[in-house]
């Protein structure tokens, strides 16, 4: 049905490998026999700008809306803009991976779709992004910006889309639906976005996908209802398609795209076993491997299961661990003690695995006592951070209750309710909705914890991790983030006399 | 056990020993003074408190008990046996380094006589040289007081990995490593702004 797609990937985005969506939805073009061209401009405005130019763009996506955007940064967009026009696609293809993706996304479709006269379809994570009273899939849609909007697994609704089939699941506000065989999905391709072009450390790679879902039901994420229910291939096929990869693209490194990669501890085990098989037949084969990993209670993870890690290639585990305080990660839902983290870290340090470990604060149910646990782990682990067992740290923007978590749903049965019922959240414009939305709560059952005694909290741990030596990332970005939501909170959305009783609050 | 920055350096190092005729023997020396005196033979690790006192210390080992006897070769010339030994691993505390620790050091072989005089050329000092085929010092990257230990090895980590990035920005570089950068003006303005 469509000869010559043009499958547009939009900043910003990791730079480090491939984008995973391209190559997924490069693996159903192909499988449809359908032509295409990737263009990667988070890669192309990269190496186009210079670098004080590239990072006002950054900033311009990830962090402040307002800022202006630099001249070269015009220049590379018409001369984007003409090819693609030019192209002689019959479909532009718009992958909004992020939040952090919808600025460009809305800057680009708006310049190029006065040029074309061909469908336009968007997909991606970022389109559920507020923006105003409504998402920005729905703005660009409405704007009759896009013609389709695509949300769910996009292999299954791009595959169909290609197939000539416009009505089902996941187009254009049909509920999606989520992919029940993950085997049935064909390998990713890189052909046109080789890995090694990519910003790599030390090798270059590629995304996998083992799993989609979560085994967990956390309460403050909304990866249940994004995937209802968790879905995993066997671990040997995994292992098989990693191998493939490497033959094909000569990459070493994966990192898998899973939000738990051992979700079933049986599957988890074939994998490290398959991994370590093809290492024997294979001398240059090495793969180094980094993925979301659930810590789980010590008599699930023995140490056979991290020395067969270790020994598969294991390199960095991102790691909600959310709270220091085992109260209050009971109450999220995790399921590890203080002892069973004890054990992951020291089993970590033993065979060398780093972290990342994805920190929570403000949970609706922590209290000072929880809070002063936070402050504590930091310096129970300052060795494990300087030895790199952790080896980042990211503490986040403070309790929000996101779209579609438990949380929001009140779901928890807490009795949280606006802090001030009074400030119409929605009416706040544009991009910065989103990083609103879900702040203003407060527990009844918690009262001390307010908006502003969370950010206290959340200032107070980045200045002890400092102290102790911990190596933050995204410490600046998040923290200018919160700048600008206090600021909107405290000062420019707010009459004076609210502004008062909030400051005295 | 709470593990701080001031418990004491336990040092285990791992060896994979080749015998032929004997096995491997090792002694370990800081600053000079021997720690350790060992046969590495199927008990192929090597645990020692080191106690970091000056501001630079030397950790050294002395490979022994390999003769040129040690070396069995066959009627035809061919090597039948020989002993040798590798250094695989150095853990700190329980907790594994990195491998770079290792590939700093520095090996300086005793060649014996009859190698000398085919090759007499051969290196006196040698980076990274983790199998030793000849009697010899291994000498580690000079280490730092106790109680700096663990800073300095974050900060050898970081420079490693520095040096093994390819990218032109230190944003995404932090973005991977995280960075050490104080935050504290941004963090007060905004402690200004909720008034605390």
């Amino acid at each position: 049905m469509y000869n010559n797609v043009a499958f547009i990937v939009c900043p910003s985005q990791e730079l480090e490998r491939p984008p995973a969506a391209a190559a997924a939805l490069a693996g159903v073009m192909t499988r449809n026999n359908t032509n295409y061209k990737i263009y990667d401009l988070n890669l192309s405005i990269y190496h186009a700008l210079d670098n004080n130019d590239w990072q006002q763009c950054e900033r311009k996506w990830r962090v402040d809306v307002d800022l202006e955007l630099p001249d070269s940064f015009d220049s590379w967009l018409n001369q984007i803009v003409d090819t693609i026009a030019t192209g002689n696609h019959d479909l532009i293809a718009l992958s909004v991976f992020s939040k952090f993706s919808t600025r460009f996304a809305e800057i680009l479709i708006r310049k190029l779709r006065p040029l074309i006269s061909v469908t336009v379809i968007a997909g991606g994570q970022g389109l559920t992004t507020s923006y105003g009273d409504t998402t920005v899939g729905r703005l660009l849609y409405d704007e009759k910006l896009v013609d389709y909007v695509a949300t769910g697994d996009g292999e299954v609704v791009f595959d169909n889309f290609l197939k000539g089939i416009t009505a089902c699941p996941g187009l254009n506000w049909e509920p999606p639906e989520q992919i029940n065989k993950l085997d049935d999905i064909p390998y990713p391709i890189f052909d046109q976005i080789e890995p090694n072009q990519y910003i790599y450390h030390r090798d270059a790679g590629i995304y996998v996908t083992a799993s989609r879902g979560c085994v967990r039901k956390c309460k403050f994420c909304d990866v249940p209802h994004r995937w209802p229910k968790y879905r995993y291939r066997r671990g040997a096929d995994v292992a098989q398609e990693v191998y493939t990869q490497y033959k094909k693209y000569m990459v070493q490194v994966v990192q898998f795209t899973d939000s738990v990669i051992n979700g079933v501890l049986p599957e988890f085990e074939n994998l490290l076993d398959s991994l370590i098989e093809y290492k024997k037949q294979d001398n240059n084969f090495k793969p180094s491997w980094l993925s979301q990993f659930n810590i789980r209670k010590k008599k699930d993870l023995p140490e056979r299961v991290y020395a067969k890690m270790a020994k598969s290639g294991a390199s960095v585990l991102v790691c909600g661990v959310e709270h220091a305080s085992w109260r209050i990660r009971e109450a999220m839902g995790k399921e590890f003690d203080n002892e069973d983290l004890d054990h992951h870290i020291r089993m970590c340090a033993k065979y060398n695995i780093h972290n990342v470990f994805l920190m929570f604060i403000g949970y609706p149910t922590e209290t000072t006592e929880d809070h002063q646990e936070m402050l504590d782990f930091l310096e129970r682990y300052q060795v494990y951070m300087l030895a790199g067992t952790i080896m980042v740290i990211r503490w986040g923007y403070t309790g929000s209750l996101d779209h579609g978590s438990r949380l929001e749903l009140q779901q928890d049965h807490m009795n949280i309710v606006p802090e001030w019922p009074d400030l119409k959240i929605m009416s706040v414009e544009s991009h910065d909705q989103d990083w609103l939305y879900g702040r203003n709560w407060i527990n009844l059952n918690n009262p001390g914890l307010t908006f502003k005694e969370r950010i206290r909290r959340r200032l107070e741990v980045q200045e002890r991790s400092e102290q102790l030596g911990y190596p933050i990332t995204r410490a600046k970005e998040e923290l200018e983030i919160l700048k600008m939501v206090c600021q909107t909170y405290f000062h420019k959305k707010l009459p004076t006399e609210k502004i008062e009783e909030l400051a005295d609050h | 056990m709470k593990l701080t920055t001031a418990t004491p350096l336990t040092f285990t190092l791992v060896f994979c020993p080749t015998f032929s005729v004997a096995w491997p023997a090792v002694r370990v020396y800081l600053n000079d003074r021997l720690l350790v005196d060992q046969t590495i033979d199927q008990n192929n690790t090597c645990s020692f408190i080191a106690d970091l006192s000056q501001d630079q210390n030397q950790l050294k080992l002395h490979y022994y008990n390999k003769s040129e006897a040690h070396t069995i070769i066959n009627s035809v010339g061919a090597i039948e046996s020989d002993q040798f030994l590798e250094l695989t691993r150095l853990y700190v505390n329980d907790i594994l380094l990195g491998s770079w620790l290792l590939t700093e050091g520095y090996y300086f072989p005793d060649y014996f006589e009859g190698f000398l005089s085919q090759v007499p050329d051969a290196p006196s000092k040698l980076k990274s040289q983790l199998i030793w085929h000849f009697p010899g010092n291994f000498c580690f990257p000079s280490l730092p007081k106790n109680e700096k230990f663990w800073w300095w090895y974050r900060d050898q980590r970081r420079y490693v990995h520095a040096k093994t990035h390819q990218g032109k920005d230190d944003y995404r570089d932090e973005a991977y490593i995280g960075s050490l950068e104080s935050h504290q003006e941004l963090i007060n303005e905004i402690k200004k702004i909720i008034n605390v």
